[in-house]
């Protein structure tokens, strides 16, 4: 019955930890924070073999009990966004689970209710005007700039919230967003005197530019997940190829559009 | 140059609402990334180095705030470096790249292009420098659970 009750145990402390990686690695986290998570959630079974591994598509976890068949749980993750405040919480819960202030029922309980966005659509997209009016007056610009910025800002807010309801590849996106911001550029251009065109494009593509993949794909890399880290460098890549492939569609677009006035 | 730091922290903190940042910790990566605009910018402006050197030092600082913060307020480090380095990613080589590819100058499309791969190379570099260090110092994980 004892043995009984600790497999039990095992079973529902893997979940856990799946769960927990799951999370994780749908909220954007390098893969060695997701493998080091799981590692310690499941070291506190005590097992002789505890293995955890995470891809950016996959998670793979293996515990073995001395003399006794393996566990092995296979989760395939799909759909990859950022949500810091996940990581965090992740971080928190699994902390003190840890250091015994909660049960493992309790640990399970609050992961599975972490799964919500913090902000609503309007502050999301307050947030993608502000990125790009903040950025125009660190490149320098002047009033002129600001209301353009504005502007601009407002089209690419509505085209992200429009694409998400319609459930976009982000991709896709990418190179939608990229050329609206061109072509409202350069129509704007034609509009306002003296408008700085540069300013305003680089500050609207800094909402997309592949930071996180980027900054994720170099601690990876640094940590020997070579594997992750290479996938994550093509994925800073492609995101990179479409914005510039919408940039310049857009800029393209816009001054033809312009000569045909 | 006042209104330059102050965009950067309006664009810093926004930013980090898109990316989900917890409330508590939305200024402190503001500041990470206002104070990393300010390295660029007196880095560039005042020293007159050049975008990747400037960019290095920037991304250098940013990279050592974010691991102080991430040390002294318990959280991981990624939440203060993913928005802190935001004004380093070289976001206005990208459009230049694309700017002289539509305007047919083929030289100036490979200068731009080197030039941001150095710089996101400088960017990486500093990351790992930073990571490095701390790496060092670190402590048993009871004081700094799940590497931050």
């Amino acid at each position: 019955m004892g043995q009984n009750e600790k497999k039990l145990d095992n079973k529902q402390l893997m979940r856990t930890a799946v769960l927990a990686g799951e999370i994780m690695l749908k909220s954007g986290a390098e893969t060695y924070r997701v493998e080091d998570t799981m590692a310690y959630i499941l070291n506190k079974s005590g097992a002789e073999h505890v293995d955890p591994v995470a891809y950016n598509t996959a998670i793979l976890v293996t515990l073995q009990e001395k003399d006794q068949k393996p566990l092995t749980i296979v989760r395939r993750v799909r759909s990859r966004g950022i949500n810091l405040n996940n990581i965090v919480g992740v971080n928190e819960i699994s902390r003190k689970f840890c250091t015994d202030e909660m049960t493992l029922d309790e640990t399970y309980g609050q992961l599975r209710q972490l799964k919500g966005r913090q902000y609503s659509r309007l502050v999301y997209n307050l947030g993608t005007i502000g990125v790009v009016l903040g950025f125009a007056l660190f490149l320098g610009g002047k009033t002129s700039e600001a209301v353009a910025a504005l502007i601009v800002g407002v089209v690419e807010a509505l085209l992200t919230t429009f694409a998400k309801k319609l459930k976009v590849n982000d991709l896709f996106l990418d190179v939608i967003c990229g050329s609206s911001i061109a072509l409202s550029s350069v129509l704007l251009q034609s509009v306002i005197i003296n408008l700085n065109m540069d300013t305003i494009i680089i500050s609207a593509i800094m909402p997309l530019v592949p930071g996180v993949a980027i900054t994720n794909a170099v601690r990876d890399t640094l940590q020997g997940d070579t594997l992750s880290g290479a996938a994550g460098i093509l994925e800073a890549f492609l995101i990179a190829a479409a914005i510039a492939i919408g940039v310049g569609a857009g800029m393209t677009a816009g001054r033809w559009m312009i000569g045909g006035i | 140059m006042v209104l330059k730091l102050i965009g950067v922290f309006i664009a810093i903190v926004a930013f980090s609402l898109l990316i989900e940042v917890p409330k508590r910790y939305l200024l402190l990566a503001g500041t990470v990334g206002a104070v990393g605009g300010l390295i660029f910018l007196i880095c560039h402006d005042l020293l007159t180095m050049g975008n990747v050197a400037a960019s290095f030092w920037s991304a250098l600082v940013i990279a050592f705030l974010s691991h102080t913060f991430a040390r002294k307020f318990k959280a991981p480090v990624t939440l203060f470096l993913i928005a802190g380095i935001l004004p380093t990613v070289p976001g206005a080589g990208m459009y230049r790249i694309v700017y002289s590819m539509t305007m047919e100058e083929g030289s100036m499309t490979s200068r731009y292009l080197i030039e941001t791969l150095e710089i996101a190379g400088v960017i990486a570099l500093a990351i790992f420098l930073m990571d490095s260090l701390f790496r060092v110092f670190k402590k048993g994980w009871r004081q700094n659970f799940v590497r931050s």
